[in-house]
């Protein structure tokens, strides 16, 4: 059975297709799109349980997603893992700010981006379990 | 082995190499990275320094407060009043609460506290107890030595960690002047003396001095016990934290100071190079993004038998590798040639060979994607003087970009043929073309990526922008044109030799974003077509360096526009952009300000050089050199060149802020445009430097004021700019014109404020342009005022421009001596002329022909 669904945007194919195989092989189904704007149309009909995504895209850049989702209630608790070429603190900080779970610089460590996601995917699911016992 | 095993190997060794070649690049690369985040860097290595010494301050006083609370647990009085002591108070508060707790807790009514001066080696009294004025005025002048403190620390009067000296041991002498000695009355033997001491160190967890308190006259007259002591030495620590906390924060606030200064230095740096550097940092980032991931991917799966798996993997890497390996090359030559320290080797050779040398590699590109390429020459011999491998480069990247953006069994045409002194060279494609307000931006570095084109097209963004920077170091000129949908055509227009150069312009990374290269070639060639110099300098400041640099430069060398660097306040140039003040130097060897020998290249010792100032900040300096008449630069053309330089800025900052629009800066591209039109046009008349000179001359007479001078020199420079639309032709017809014609000739004027408008910021100087053909009568045009409704500086003009074209004749009329033209002058006095001003410019003319300075009109 799979740990969970994730959705990977990122406009460079190559990367998609890392992402697809290693997060494969950790046993996550993986969902991708290619801009920002197939990624809000994907989520209309899927919900992944996590996305992963890019920031500098044509059409639609992974801000103004990540504040798309996080401001629309029916996506908002889905957690946003960042991925972008942009290293600096501001770039950073704008990623918090729109909501991001988390911000991971390019080039990235696959593993360690597993890493995050179970890290990510075991946080929310307490935090589930949390508020349905409250 | 089996085919499959040797495959595998195969692939595994590949990947090891490419392994070695990847963790190498990225070597080479996290280097360039860390240089062009250099400064970032400094911000954030400061910020950790700042949060390490927060942390050690939290620590250090938890540390203390525990140690000291467990130790205090049986002295509870000491312990309420030393946790009262607030650690927000300033360190002077908390130790004289600190020397106020030892006088109420220990029972010892004077109490001292001395601070090691670090910078001075001695401990200073800083806090005191029971002590009157005179008695701390005197302590606060000696302080005490540490060398002499170190002497005090002896084992024998070692009590826990404090020091009990009594005065019996004899340890001081008998006098000390510098030590202070309470009287405290008789005492019995066996209770505390007045010369006995009493002290415990201040010492950092390091064993460090920091200072001692030191006690005197007990309330009990006994001599201390150990607990006595011990009670000392938990104040004392209480103490230290305190002074340890007011280092820390000093040195908080003043690595705030720091990082604020290094974040706004920082941000400053940003703003200019923020494109750049993150656009660079994005596209290497993207390729290593890739192999990394790819090669960590191989890794984990090393021992895996999918060899179609791994095969793809490599390729990615291998592909991706190319690409990192030509971003990075295309960076370093843009990075070199903008340098200064690459140098062009100019050498005569036959275009036509290099065009067919780089077809001939063009061809493998072309190949696979059936792609006709095409060359036709003009003459099978093309000879160009300049430097062979860049211009071999100029042609390789135009024919890459056509190919890359040209569809499967396109054509791509190269084309080469002579253009009076220059060469022009057209590639011509069948691709996708350009969108119209996109071709202004092809030579932009990275355009291409960002247009989200790459991933269909590959390629770096960068080939356009090297040839660019190829084409104008050479003084030439490159252009896009296309029709979207049907291709795109790129022009290139290269001088044959060295002196067939008009401007030349060293092509840079930022700072001054906003100038256009377009717009400083303008200004270059607009000041030596105005001014009328051999040598036009344009040179920008570089804000974060502190220097200037030429940014483009006509009769200057290519190794001197881009090797000169110049710091603020130095030389010259460095001098007028420190001071923001015009700089004319008659004689550069004679002038005590520059004592030195004159350049080779100048041919005259005289120089102009002048600010460029938006906003009153100093952002360029125009220099001139090589008057073409040989005659020195005089305080007129320093007015004129001013007022050049103001129109300049103006120009800058209209296309500033026009950049944003799609209108391009076009109105301020089209007066400097004009401006140079209207000069070359004149140039059969006097220089217009002559004729600004008569006019100012005659103005000065008159009682203008320098204000008032300045603005008629550069009025009387460019008042015919709006003949630009008048067709040439017909002025040089004889007889009466026809309505039609003197319709456009009578618009004149007013076309020309229009024209100046974008970069005319004075209205005074609009009027005199305006009003340059009225009459005295109210007979003249546009307007038909009368006398002094015409301002003073349009009438001079009015004269100084009749008696110029009357002396030097029209192609239908012979040219008029200037005793003639006076009489025709003095003819149309009072009706067509001002009388006054008449008569002033006939005498300035006659003295100007006795001091003989005046040139013979040449023989044209």
């Amino acid at each position: 059975m799979s740990k969970g669904r994730i959705l990977v945007v990122d406009d460079e194919i190559y990367i998609v297709h890392i992402l697809d195989f290693s997060l494969g092989m950790e046993g996550y189904e993986v969902l991708t799109a290619l801009d920002g704007e197939q990624a809000l149309e994907r989520l209309k009909s899927d919900k992944p349980d996590l996305i992963v995504l890019d920031i500098m895209m044509p059409k639609l850049d992974g801000y103004e997603v990540c504040r798309t989702i996080k401001t629309n209630p029916a996506t908002q608790h889905i957690p946003v893992i960042l991925l972008s070429a942009k290293g600096r603190n501001v770039d950073q900080k704008m990623g918090f700010d729109v909501g991001a779970d988390d911000y991971i610089t390019k080039p990235f460590s696959p593993r360690k981006l597993v890493e995050r996601i179970n890290a990510l995917l075991g946080q929310s699911v307490s935090e589930k379990s949390n508020t349905s016992s409250s | 082995m089996s085919p499959a095993a040797i495959e595998l190997t195969w692939a595994l060794a590949a990947s090891g190499l490419l392994l070695y070649e990847a963790g190498r690049r990225r070597r080479s690369l996290s280097r360039d990275l860390k240089s062009l985040h250099g400064s970032l860097d400094a911000a954030v290595q400061r910020n950790d320094q700042l949060s390490a010494a927060a942390e050690e301050m939290g620590r250090l006083y938890r540390e203390q407060l525990l140690t000291s609370r467990q130790r205090a647990a049986r002295l509870r009085k000491v312990l309420e009043i030393a946790t009262s002591i607030n650690s927000n108070l300033s360190l002077d508060k908390v130790l004289h609460e600190i020397v106020h707790a030892v006088q109420d807790a220990v029972g010892y009514r004077i109490v001292l506290l001395r601070v090691l001066n670090s910078r001075t080696g001695a401990f200073e009294a800083r806090a005191f107890a029971g002590l009157d004025r005179d008695a701390i005025t005197t302590l606060e002048q000696y302080d005490v030595p540490k060398s002499e403190y170190d002497t005090w620390l002896r084992d024998e009067f070692k009590m826990g960690r404090a020091y009990y000296v009594p005065h019996d041991r004899k340890f001081w002498g008998d006098h000390d002047p510098h030590s202070y000695t309470p009287d405290l009355g008789e005492r019995a033997a066996g209770e505390w003396h007045h010369e006995d001491v009493l002290f415990v160190p201040l010492a950092a967890k390091d064993g460090v001095p920091i200072g001692y308190l030191s006690v005197d006259d007990p309330a009990d007259r006994r001599r201390p016990t150990r607990e006595i002591g011990e009670m000392l030495e938990i104040l004392a620590n209480h103490a230290v934290v305190a002074l340890q906390n007011a280092a820390l924060v000093e040195r908080l606030q003043e690595s705030m100071a720091r990082l604020e200064e290094a974040t706004e230095r920082a941000e400053e740096l940003n703003e200019l190079k923020s494109n750049f550097v993150s656009t660079v940092s994005h596209e290497l980032r993207t390729p290593l993004t890739a192999i990394q991931a790819y090669v960590e991917a191989l890794l984990q799966n090393v021992g895996s038998t999918n060899v179609t798996m791994q095969r793809d993997f490599l390729h990615v890497i291998d592909e991706q590798g190319r690409k990192l390996k030509s971003l990075i090359e295309a960076i370093l030559d843009l990075t070199q040639l903008e340098s200064g320290r690459f140098r062009m080797t100019r050498e005569p050779f036959n275009l036509v060979d290099v065009v067919d040398e780089v077809v001939g590699v063009l061809k493998g590109m072309a190949e696979p994607k059936r792609i006709t390429l095409t060359t036709s020459y003009e003459n099978p011999e093309v000879i160009l003087e300049a430097d062979r491998s860049l211009v071999r480069r100029v042609l390789h990247n135009l024919g890459t970009n056509a190919i890359t953006f040209t569809p499967d069994g396109g054509a791509v045409a190269i084309r080469v043929s002579g253009e009076g002194r220059h060469v022009r060279i057209v590639v011509e494609d069948t691709g996708i073309g350009i969108a119209p307000d996109e071709i202004s931006k092809v030579f932009d570095k990275f355009y291409q990526s960002d247009n989200g084109l790459s991933r269909e097209y590959p390629g770096v963004g960068l080939g356009l922008s090297i040839a660019k920077s190829i084409v104008e170091w050479h003084g030439g000129e490159i252009g896009a044109e296309s029709e979207p949908g049907h291709g795109s055509r790129f022009v290139v227009s290269l001088p044959i030799t060295r002196s067939d150069a008009s401007v030349i312009t060293h092509a840079t990374w930022s700072p001054a974003r906003s100038v256009s290269d377009h717009l400083t070639r303008l200004t270059v060639e607009m000041v030596a077509e105005v001014m009328n110099a051999r040598i036009a300098s344009l040179m920008l400041v570089d804000g974060e360096r502190e220097e200037l640099y030429i940014k483009a430069a006509r009769g200057l060398r290519e190794e001197v526009v881009c090797g000169t660097r110049i710091k603020m306040g130095d030389s010259i140039a460095g001098w007028v952009a420190k001071h923001g003040q015009p700089l004319l130097v008659t004689n550069i060897e004679d002038d005590p300000r520059f004592g030195r020998r004159n350049h080779h290249q100048y041919e005259t010792k005289s120089l102009l050089s002048v600010p460029v100032k938006i906003d009153d900040r100093v952002v360029g300096v125009i220099n001139i050199n090589n008057k073409i008449s040989c005659l020195p630069f005089t305080e007129d053309d320093q007015a004129l060149l001013t007022s050049l330089a103001e129109r300049v800025a103006r120009a800058w900052e209209h296309a500033a802020a026009h950049e944003a629009t799609a209108d391009q800066a076009e109105g301020a591209t089209r007066a400097l445009a004009a401006i140079i039109d209207h000069t070359r046009r004149s140039k059969l008349r006097l220089t217009a430097g002559t004729m600004a000179a008569r006019a100012t001359a005659v103005g000065r007479r008159l009682g203008m004021n320098e204000e008032e001078t300045k603005y008629l020199a550069y009025a009387a420079t460019i008042h015919d700019v709006g003949m630009a639309h008048v067709s040439p032709g017909i002025l040089h017809e004889p007889g009466q014109l026809d309505p039609e014609v003197w319709a456009q000739v009578a618009q004149h004027p007013a076309r020309g404020v229009e024209l100046m408008k974008p970069i005319e910021f004075q209205t005074q100087v609009s009027e005199i342009i305006m009003a340059h053909h009225e009459r005295m009568d109210g007979r003249g045009y546009p307007r038909g005022l009368h006398g002094e409704e015409i301002p003073l500086a349009s009438r001079i003009i009015a004269v100084v421009d009749a008696h110029e074209s009357m002396t030097l004749g029209r192609p239908y009329r012979l040219p008029m001596s200037h005793e003639e033209a006076a009489t025709e002058l003095r003819r149309c006095s009072g009706t067509q002329f001002d009388e006054r001003v008449v008569e002033v410019f006939l005498q300035v003319v006659t003295e100007e022909e006795d001091t003989k300075l005046i040139r013979a009109p040449e023989a044209a």
